[in-house]
């Protein structure tokens, strides 16, 4: 197990530092901006990109975003640290998702606009094969969009922020069968609908 | 069957590497026996390589700055308990004039927190350290004596320090390190506890023990000098060897923030004496030149390169030992694998060259090699990295790997190395140069202004738009990420008459920019917006609606449907409707009305399709069904009114897209439709709500059959109406019943 004290003990009877992260809680919750501000640093774009591929729309995604860390600011001293502060940040995500994608469809008239400009992160491979990237990529957009829920988060936390099914598990309330077999059924359903282009990503 | 149940769940964390080995034997041999478990398998990992084409946004520059002012919106800042204790220590830092006064204070500070018999000097020779204590942060300058006591927790950031404690025993810290020291007892020196990153160690004879604690277990020194890393997500600026070596003091680092969650590796490299490590109750001796990992999970396992020349057996040692570190634990292999293979410093260089050279099976991530070869490479590997990105004879993914090198050994030299390969390229090749130095931040004024020019020129002879360079200097000039450009690129706003490198620009300011570069590039773009010509009015709205806040945005969406009424350019008439849709504009109807007005089929039915598409969007899709439905009364209208033909055709086109519909949110518009006069629509939607219908669509349907039989209405359509709708509700309640198991 990871969480065990005995290795690493800590004088002063102090609960035993998870690290930098516990460390800067704590210093939050007395109220140092700083250390809010180095939270925020760490995780922004990891949440700000879970959102991205739950609504799909950059820029309200930041917004959304903006908001996960304002409620974990207003909450910082309700935080739980037996969980991972990122699981934290998480949970609140997929409310505010939840809230934004029910709203969405309560009104759907009043819509943002998808995002044209946002160029991903070049870094990958091949250049040369840039543009047909860019078609599947909102090909595999559309496909994460449509999955049902529960499965649609848990193959994000998972595919995508590289979580652990602990993890996941916890920031979606259920155990970690269940979300293997969201993640799994999920994919095969993502497979269905991208098996066409299989072939082109050699 | 239950077991390939079983089985199914596993393979998910089997694709990845995840799954402990005692696991691993069943779940492979199922595999072996069972054909379709093995194509879910292929299944699983093809879907993989496919979504990870959905590649990460880079959020704007100022989030932090946007969360902070929101939460001082909120006035609640004044509120939090503490507050003021942290306040008066600021206050009282920014009181003090003088470093040396502060590092007074600091060590007062500092003595007065513990009894004194906690307290111990240890002196840092050089480097910066924050220093933690009792949650408050105070930067302590370089070099000085300070008293530290178990609870001082010492950290670097973006530069080394070195630590000597009072024996004359050095530690030096790697970037990124996190230790504490605790006291001595009388048969031990204390212990090092080294909660995350690199320290080296040159540790004084001394016949008391020390010990370096970790996570993962404890090392036991005499004396003798030796590295230990303890690293997860992140490693150090420079790993082991490439330390000593010292590189060049510009380089540049790639980013690197710890990340606390997860799994950690601890590495022991010796280089003179012997330690012992310590883990479980058993005692690992490691001897110089030995190498030792292990982790809280994972017992002490020796590695090294295996000898001789043979490049696949080393590759496939390393993998070993990486599936061997993966065992059992939830954790990110790639990081591992980073740690392991930077332990290694430089003797690792010489393979992961190989590796991009001669390895044809691509089973090494180019992405991953490039950033080991960044961090324990130096510019002597230049000529060679250089020959491989320049060569057509090696594969475009190494390549590619070998200019990123370039770049993360040191930006502004791997810029100028690549915009002078630039000028004399194949269009391969030139490409390969521009990808790679998109979003670069540091590469530096000089090589920023050469790049924007090579962009400049390459979008402005970019008339043949299919000219494959085109596209990509466009979303590279629009992608500049270095700072120094910006004077530049408001040039180009000011004085540029071509507006494609315009609309590049806007869009790499305001990408950069604070506030107000966003307003002067709105400007401009709003500028733009009153071209004479359409597609550039166009364009410019278009960027304009990427950069605009959200009432901009719907200011935006009025002018838009103007310019596609007045325009005679189907193309824009289309890209208007299209972008009034996104934007949910009432007005989109109008513009439709207008293109159907047209009589022309070809545009009509183009509109057609433009918008079943927006139906499987689920911001879009309800929006998007109203607007077939408007779009289908206006041309049975038109029909009804002068006899086309192909006004009736284009109809039937809208019921078939309709009939295609698969996106439930647009189930309360469609529910809608069931209203509807035209006999037909309601058809169309019986078959739509037969497919994708919910429980309550079973009474809707009802509900519609009494109508339908008692009223007789609408006319014209009643028998086969009826048979459709009995034959509905069949459909709806099967698979109801099915999706319900």
């Amino acid at each position: 197990m990871k969480e065990t004290n005995q290795q690493v003990p800590v004088a002063s009877g102090e609960p035993r530092p998870e690290g930098r992260d516990s460390v800067l809680v704590k210093q939050a919750q007395k109220g140092d901006r700083k250390a809010f501000n180095a939270l925020i640093e760490q995780y922004h774009k990891a949440i700000v990109n879970f959102i991205y591929r739950n609504i799909n729309d950059g820029s309200r995604a930041e917004e959304l975003a903006q908001k996960v860390f304002v409620r974990c600011y207003l909450n910082i001293k309700q935080y739980n640290q037996q969980y991972k502060f990122s699981t934290w940040l998480y949970t609140i995500a997929v409310n505010l998702c939840k809230n934004e994608l029910r709203d969405k469809s309560r009104r759907p008239r009043n819509v943002e606009l998808t995002d044209l400009i946002r160029t991903p992160d070049v870094t990958s491979a091949s250049p040369v094969k840039a543009l047909a990237d860019k078609e599947i990529r909102e090909k595999v957009s559309r496909a994460v969009q449509s999955l049902p829920e529960d499965q649609r988060q848990a193959i994000i936390m998972s595919v995508y922020n590289d979580l652990p099914y602990k993890e996941i598990a916890e920031a979606l309330k259920t155990n970690e069968n269940t979300v293997k077999s969201w993640i799994f059924r999920g994919k095969q359903t993502l497979f269905e609908m991208l098996k066409g282009y299989v072939n082109q990503n050699k | 069957m239950s077991n390939c149940d079983t089985i199914r769940l596993d393979l998910d964390a089997y694709v990845k590497g995840l799954l402990p080995t005692e696991e691993m034997r069943p779940v492979a041999s199922h595999l072996e026996s069972c054909p379709e478990c093995r194509n879910a398998l292929i299944q699983l990992k093809q879907v993989a390589a496919i979504l990870h084409k959905w590649e990460d946004i880079t959020p704007q520059a100022g989030f932090i700055e946007a969360v902070n002012e929101k939460i001082d919106e909120l006035g609640i800042h004044d509120s939090i308990n503490d507050h003021q204790e942290v306040n008066l220590f600021y206050r009282f830092r920014y009181a003090l004039a003088t470093a040396a006064v502060l590092l007074l204070a600091v060590i007062i500070w500092l003595a007065n927190t513990k009894p004194p018999e906690s307290t111990r000097l240890i002196s840092l020779n050089s480097g910066t350290l924050s220093v933690q204590q009792d949650n408050q942060t105070r930067e302590a300058a370089t070099k000085g004596t300070y008293y530290i006591n178990n609870d001082t927790v010492m950290q670097t950031a973006q530069t080394k320090a070195v630590l000597s404690l009072a024996d004359q025993t050095k530690i030096e810290m790697d970037r990124q390190t996190v230790l504490n020291i605790t006291e001595p007892s009388e048969k031990s020196r204390g212990n090092i506890r080294l909660h995350q990153g690199s320290i080296y160690l040159d540790v004084a004879k001394n016949p008391k023990t020390l010990y370096i604690e970790t996570e993962s277990g404890r090392i036991k020194v005499v004396g003798t000098r030796f590295r230990v890393n303890h690293l997860k997500y992140n490693l150090p600026a420079r790993p082991a060897d490439a330390s000593h070596s010292g590189g060049p003091a510009n380089r540049q680092v790639p980013e690197s923030v710890p990340n606390d969650d997860g799994f950690r590796i601890t590495t022991v490299s010796v280089d003179e004496g012997a330690v012992q490590v310590e883990w479980k109750n058993s005692v690992y001796p490691v001897k110089p030149g030995e190498r030792i990992a292990f982790s809280i999970s994972i017992k002490p396992t020796r590695f090294d390169l295996p000898a001789g020349d043979n490049m696949a057996n080393k590759a496939d040692y390393l993998l070993g030992l990486l599936k061997q570190f993966s065992e059992g634990n939830d954790f990110d292999n790639a990081s591992a694998a980073e740690a392991i293979l930077a332990s290694f410093g430089q003797e690792i260089i010489p393979l992961l060259m190989g590796i991009i050279k001669d390895e044809p099976s691509g089973k090494y991530n180019p992405a991953y090699l490039s950033r080991i070869l960044s961090r324990v490479g130096s510019e002597s590997l230049y000529p060679e990295l250089e020959a491989v990105m320049k060569s057509s004879k090696y594969y475009i993914e190494y390549r590619s790997a070998a200019a990123e090198t370039l770049l993360g050994i040191n930006q502004p030299r791997g810029a100028k190395i690549l915009l002078n390969i630039f000028t004399n390229a194949d269009a391969d090749t030139r490409k390969l140069c521009l990808a790679t130095l998109h979003n670069k931040p540091a590469i530096g004024a000089e090589n920023t202004a050469e790049l924007i020019k090579i962009l400049v020129n390459l979008i402005k002879n970019g008339e043949n738009r299919d000219n494959p360079l085109f596209n990509t200097a466009v979303e590279a000039l629009a992608g500049i990420s270095d700072n120094s450009g910006l004077p530049l690129l408001y040039e180009l706003l000011k004085n540029e008459t071509d507006y494609r490198v315009i609309l590049s620009a806007s869009r790499a300011i305001a990408r950069m920019g604070d506030k107000s570069d966003r307003e002067k590039a709105l400007t401009r773009l709003y500028a733009l917006a009153e071209d004479k010509n359409d597609l550039v009015k166009l364009a410019a709205i278009k960027t304009i609606m990427c950069l605009e806040n959200t009432q901009g945005k719907q200011r935006l969406a009025n002018r838009l449907v103007d310019i596609g009424l007045a325009s005679s350019d189907p193309k824009v008439k289309l890209a208007c409707l299209e972008t009034a849709i996104i934007l949910g504009d009432q007005q989109a109807f109008e513009l439709l009305k207008d293109i159907i007005a047209q009589n022309n089929s070809d545009l009509t039915l183009q509109a057609i399709q433009k918008i079943a598409r927006m139906t499987s969007s689920d911001t879009l899709s309800g929006f998007a069904v109203e607007m077939m439905a408007s779009g289908y009364y206006d041309l049975i209208n038109r029909w009804k009114r002068t006899q086309e033909s192909s006004a009736l055709t284009l109809a039937g086109q809208i019921t078939h897209s309709l009939e295609g519909i698969k996106n439930p949110r647009s189930l309360p518009i469609i529910r809608g439709l069931l209203d509807s006069s035209e006999p037909d629509l309601v058809l169309s939607a019986v078959r739509i709500l037969a497919n994708i219908g919910e429980k309550e669509d079973i009474f809707t349907l009802r509900t519609l059959l009494i109508r339908v039989t008692t009223a007789g209405s609408p006319a014209g359509a009643d028998e086969s109406l009826r048979a459709e709708i009995n034959t509905a509700i069949e459909t709806l309640r099967t698979t109801l019943d099915f999706r319900d198991e």
